[in-house]
């Protein structure tokens, strides 16, 4: 839930990555991380395994700056992907105000990524978020692997409803900007 | 909108801010925060922190989240609170209610009991306040747009998006 603070002006929104383990989530807010101006954003915070593999979530504070008289803020979570995290996983959802799901293009990774996505949709139900109304995006990350599936294969399955969708190769910055971009604006739309 | 915002006016803004304020002298804190469920941080009196308060904010959020979730493990509904106390400096968190968590950061001046006293005192009156705010906005539903955030809010914010993340370095 965005807070509105009026006295002091500001507005904070909450947007969540998810997806299956390995799929690029953290490598999405690196790469925010490095790209926006270290005025407008705070450090990342990765609460991860001694193997760099996220644990708890990372954060990424972002400022956007001042719209209609409020500061706003979006704070960037991702969550655990690995399956024995859901827990976590829900505890980092709760809350949320967007959604972006990071699916792994590669055909080996199709089925944890389909079992990534029914956990996402349990996990919104069990937080009470309106799974058809919460902003979400989809991304295709790992478009450079030679066993990627095509992009019609990949919305067949994972976005039926054709929520906006983008191409990325999060690790060279390729799809990360237009992703964020999409779902912040899709969350300050719902902001009353 | 998937969930309801909600939203804090100025006049239950300072309300709070007092107690905080009196929380902070009472208890010999350096500072005392109010933070939401989701990681948003509501108010902070006291000692300016030289940390960043939305990542403190966020994290204090975490750890207790984490903490009721192994209470619901025991069978427990939460625990209400706890401590962190390291060489010279500690931190202590409660609930002030479902949504809102109370944190106290103190030094030597204070003692973990001090704190604790003081805290519970303290965070049945910001629950009171709270009850008050969740009420009016119960009541106002729809009003929100009218005390600030305009109908064009949407478009500036695509503009500011776009000002923003459109600075991206080519990759």
């Amino acid at each position: 839930m965005s807070l509105v603070n009026y006295p002091s002006r500001e507005i904070n929104c909450k947007v969540v990555y998810y997806g299956p383990g390995l799929g690029g989530k953290t490598t999405n807010l690196r790469s925010v991380y490095t790209s926006v101006p270290s005025t407008r954003r705070g450090n990342l915070i990765s609460l991860a395994t001694e193997g760099d593999r996220t644990l708890f979530f990372d954060f990424l504070p972002v400022d956007v700056g001042n719209i209609g008289g409020f500061r706003v803020k979006f704070h960037l979570y991702t969550v655990p992907g690995q399956i024995y995290y859901r827990p976590n996983r829900k505890l980092v959802l709760r809350g949320a105000d967007g959604v972006v799901f990071v699916a792994d293009s590669q055909r080996e990774r199709f089925e944890a990524g389909k079992e990534s996505l029914r956990d996402l949709y349990v996990n919104l139900v069990e937080n009470e978020i309106d799974a058809e109304r919460i902003p979400l995006v989809f991304q295709y990350n790992k478009r450079d692997m030679p066993s990627a599936m095509s992009m019609q294969e990949l919305e067949e399955a994972f976005n039926p409803l054709h929520f906006p969708s983008y191409e990325a190769v999060a690790s060279q910055g390729v799809g990360v900007p237009d992703t964020l971009k999409t779902i912040c604006k899709l969350v300050a739309r719902t902001i009353q | 909108m998937a969930g309801k915002n909600w939203a804090l006016f100025e006049e239950d803004f300072w309300a709070l801010n007092d107690v905080l304020y009196a929380l902070v002298e009472s208890s010999y804190s350096k500072s005392a925060m109010l933070i939401d469920r989701d990681g948003h941080l509501i108010a902070n009196v006291g000692e300016a922190p030289s940390f960043d308060t939305d990542s403190f904010a966020s994290l204090s959020a975490a750890d207790l989240a984490a903490s009721k979730a192994l209470a619901s493990m025991l069978g427990e509904k939460d625990f209400r609170n706890q401590a962190h106390q390291g060489k010279d400096c500690g931190i202590y968190q409660c609930c002030v209610n479902d949504k809102v968590m109370l944190v106290l950061l103190f030094d030597r001046r204070s003692t973990l009991g001090l704190v604790r006293l003081r805290a519970e005192k303290g965070a049945r009156e910001l629950a009171e306040i709270f009850t008050r705010v969740y009420g009016k906005l119960s009541r106002s539903e729809g009003e929100l747009e009218s005390v600030g955030v305009g109908a064009d809010f949407a478009a500036q914010a695509d503009q500011q998006i776009d000002r923003l993340f459109g600075d991206f370095p080519n990759p």
